[in-house]
């Protein structure tokens, strides 16, 4: 039984081991790579606490597993001791240690993301949309595709007065690819959470707050839609917000500069449409079936008649 | 009666559904019904069984759909000719399908369980006996094999099919509405789309109930029925400030299965209320109304029963399943029509060029030919004095409430301009059309005739400015295309 206990704790190291190599190798159970050079960086301080703490797993079972194996050889009686001072003070400063490095060492990324300060240049003068989640959708409104922002008291002012040039979309968020955007998300109700995690940007919406958010879209050839000319990035809600919760996936393109703009002037042109100038297309749906009309000559069914 | 059976193959959801309750311990699943309207089941007895069965004999079940060809839908129809018969009383051979550049497609979807129509070949004419009587038999696909092209039949058929011998497939859009509608839009509006599914009653305004066939946000004239594409539109982008979501990112032949399967439980909706339209006579409250007048209740009820079995009622009651699909196919018919949607002749006036538009707009907002401010508010909150004052119903008879109703029975609110959400879109165009032809099923009421197109756009442009501290979002410089691309390709 002893023995079995030994084997025990050396097997877990060993799937544990294991399954540290594979499963990122392989990409079992992992988003993919970021599609963002923030994204990148933050994947890079993913591996290395995934290191950190897959070494200190197998040495703690390793160690565990020794412990168990030499006392399975003892026949005394166990007794008590006080145990070992140094071993305690060393197994607290080294774990204490490496937190204290990865809290200074994340500090870059995390004030990149976070510390407006940080932001790339312009940024913030720049917003791509403000965006607004509800019970169970997100609503964006884009800045009229000629509104220039003079500074952020501006950008205050167009968060608090829309404006009759906005444009609005819903589910669908657009951003151009290869440049920092930014977009302003704000709660209309409950407590929500915009996350798009092939970006690798997660942000609360918080009731009362307007909350600047940062990220920068890389394309890759692959995983281009012919038909956007852009990369569809799956968007959802990271707070149990409701019933409705599991409704509020969305999306977000990125796209080629060029494209992106016209996106906007297609945008704009559709919420301007009216109705006179060139007539919009009829049929989205299929006409009538040219079939039907034949449906009277044609005997089917075949249960009695209604009133016998 | 023309139609074709569509059974359900839901056997695995089921089963999942069942795996999942008894996981989670809540008792068994209801399995999906259609129910009867409360007029229907207000009536005595033999009419409501009537009602019933015409209804059902037409329509279906859920598990069951009927697919009835006299209706104005499309529920997937494929075509195609016999290759190789597999002999007389077989049931199966093999085919090719008569429009090629559909056969790709074809080759995906799943067949089983569609409704089979012969229309050339031995086999047009086959009868069973069903009740001692020979009745059109109604084949069914039990076996789809697309590579071998191949079909199996619910019945064999007694002459073996000739090489050419024409068929169709009906109703596999029909299998992939219902799915798609079940998953996504039952929880709310209902598995009869009557507006009353588990998810409705926390809602506000409740969810639509299609049975009445009416629709509020449409862009057809008023006396006109719903589009397939503003349901499309209506269902691609959801309705802002209400709990309908967007389906943006469903496939567009899945939002087309949806529409017409909303379709298709709205018209089956209406038959039922088509059919109950001239039948008040043998209801409840009619009753009630008579036994109020000193009349025998037992006697009453006696009398409307023996009335319901007569002969006359039954010749009349089968005329009015005719003249209801008549109706139906008609009307739903012409709502897709290019000249049912309403096109304002010249474009919207730009409300930057021509800055008095908004004045002459306000102007007309406040006036009594529109009486909008009466309904909206005078700063346009929804807040006029009709939202305090006791309304008439179109019978005559007054709600018990102050405020206004809607065709469902349901108090509602005027909208609260001021907040720049417009349920039906904001593109000027739906703001036109919303004045131009009202709001159908609520009190808002159309103005087509009571102002001309100009007034129309001023009102338009001083509604869009409302939001906006006095200024309209400007005028369309080019000609619109076609809505961008935007289909979610997985
Ligand atoms: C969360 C609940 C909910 C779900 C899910 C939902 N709806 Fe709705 N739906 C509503 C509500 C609420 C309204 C009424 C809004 C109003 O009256 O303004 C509505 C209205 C509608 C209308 C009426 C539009 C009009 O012009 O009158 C249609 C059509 C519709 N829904 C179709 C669907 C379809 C199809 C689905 C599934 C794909 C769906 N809905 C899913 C809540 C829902
Ligand atoms: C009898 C009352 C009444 C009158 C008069 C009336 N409305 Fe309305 N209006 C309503 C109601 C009720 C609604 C909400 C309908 C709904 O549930 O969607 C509404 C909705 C609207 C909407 C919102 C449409 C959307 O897509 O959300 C607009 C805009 C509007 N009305 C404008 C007007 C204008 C302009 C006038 C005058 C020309 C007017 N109304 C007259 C009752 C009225
Ligand atoms: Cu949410």
């Amino acid at each position: 039984m002893k023995k079995f206990w030994c084997l025990f704790f050396i097997f877990w190291p060993l799937v544990a081991a294991l399954s540290f190599i594979v499963a990122p190798a392989r990409g079992w159970w992992f988003p993919g790579p970021a599609a963002s050079p923030l994204g990148s960086q933050i994947d890079d301080l993913f591996y290395l606490i995934l290191v950190i703490v897959s070494v200190t797993f197998v040495l703690v079972m390793a160690a565990m597993g020794y412990a168990v194996w030499r006392a399975s050889h003892n026949t005394e009686k166990s007794n008590f001791t006080h145990g070992s001072h140094s071993l305690e003070v060393i197994w607290t400063i080294v774990p204490a240690g490496i937190l204290l490095f990865i809290a200074l060492y994340q500090l870059d990324v995390w004030a990149q993301y976070r510390v407006k300060g940080r932001f790339p240049k312009g940024v913030l003068t720049a917003p791509i949309a403000e965006v607004t989640a509800r019970q169970f959708e997100w609503r964006m409104r884009y800045p009229a595709p000629d509104r220039k922002f003079a500074n952020e008291a501006d950008v205050q002012k167009w968060l608090r007065q829309p404006e009759p040039g906005d444009l609005h979309s819903v589910n669908d968020l657009h951003v151009p690819t290869g440049t920092p955007v930014l977009i302003y998300l704000r709660t209309q109700d409950v407590q929500h959470s915009f996350f798009v995690p092939m970006l690798r940007v997660k942000q609360d919406a918080v009731p009362g707050l307007v909350i600047p958010v940062w990220f920068e879209a890389i394309n890759e050839a692959k995983n281009v839609n012919p038909q956007l000319q852009g990369v569809v990035h799956e968007w959802v809600c990271a707070e149990l917000c409701g019933w409705g919760h599991y409704k509020m996936k969305a999306r977000v393109v990125s796209q080629p500069a060029p494209v992106f703009r016209k996106y906007l002037a297609d945008l704009q042109r559709e919420e301007l449409d009216d109705g006179a100038k060139g007539a919009a297309p009829v049929a989205v749906v299929p006409g009538r079936d040219a079939d039907l009309s034949v449906a009277g000559k044609q005997p089917v069914g075949g249960q009695p008649a209604v009133n016998e | 009666m023309a139609r074709a059976t569509i059974p359900v193959r839901v056997r695995w959801l089921a089963t999942a559904a069942l795996c999942a309750v008894a996981a989670s311990g809540c008792g068994k699943t209801p399995e999906a019904v259609f129910v009867s309207s409360k007029r229907t089941t207000d009536m005595i007895r033999p009419v409501q069984s009537r009602v019933e069965q015409a209804v059902a004999e037409n329509f279906g079940t859920p598990q069951n759909l009927y697919a009835s060809l006299r209706l104005p839908i499309d529920y997937g129809t494929a075509e195609g000719v016999v290759k190789e018969g597999g002999g007389a009383g077989s049931n199966h051979f093999t085919y090719e399908w008569t429009k090629p550049e559909t056969a790709e497609q074809l080759k995906k979807v799943d067949l089983t369980g569609a409704a089979f129509v012969w229309d050339s070949g031995p086999n047009t004419n086959v009868t069973i006996t069903r009740q001692r009587k020979d009745v059109p038999a109604e084949f069914q696909v039990i076996g789809y094999h697309p590579t071998e092209q191949s079909i199996e039949l619910s019945i064999n058929v007694p002459d073996n099919p000739e090489p050419g011998d024409k068929f169709r497939v009906i109703g596999f859009g029909m299998q992939s509405g219902r799915r798609l509608y079940m998953q996504h839009c039952m929880h709310c509006h209902g598995v009869s789309g009557d507006g009353n599914g588990p998810t409705a009653r926390y809602l506000n305004p409740l969810p639509r109930d299609y049975r009445l066939g009416v629709f509020k946000f449409t862009s057809t004239s008023s006396r006109d029925k719903v589009s397939r594409e503003d349901l499309h539109r209506i269902i691609r982008n959801g309705i802002p400030g209400t709990y309908m979501p967007s389906f943006l990112l469903l496939k567009d032949e899945e939002l087309k299965a949806i529409t017409e399967y909303v379709r298709w439980l709205a018209q089956r909706g209406e038959f039922e209320s088509r059919l109950n339209a001239g039948l008040k006579d043998y209801s409840k409250p009619a009753i009630d109304e008579r036994e109020k007048k000193g009349e025998s209740r037992a006697d009453v009820e006696k009398e409307l029963t023996k009335a319901a079995t007569s002969k006359e009622f039954i010749a009349e009651f089968d005329e009015s399943i005719e003249s209801a699909f008549a109706g139906l196919s008609r009307d739903w018919g012409r709502a897709d029509e290019a000249s049912s949607v309403i096109h304002p002749k010249s474009g919207r006036i730009d409300p930057v060029a021509d800055a008095a538009s908004i004045e002459r707009g306000r102007k007309l907002y406040l006036s009594d030919k529109t009486k909008c401010a009466s309904c909206h508010g005078l700063g346009g909150r929804g807040d006029g004095p009709q939202t305090t004052d006791v309304q008439k119903r179109s019978d005559g008879s007054e709600y018990d409430k102050p405020g206004l109703f809607d065709a469902w029975d349901k108090e509602i609110k005027p909208r609260d301009l001021t907040q720049g959400i417009y349920r039906g879109g904001r593109r000027p165009i739906d703001v036109y059309r919303r004045v131009y032809a009202g709001i159908k099923g609520t009190p808002m009421p159309s103005f087509n005739t009571a102002l001309k197109e100009n007034e129309i756009w001023d009102i338009v442009n001083y509604v869009l400015s409302v939001p906006y501290n006095g200024k309209a979002p400007p005028a369309l410089k080019e000609a619109p295309v076609a809505t961008t691309a935007s289909t979610a390709e997985e």
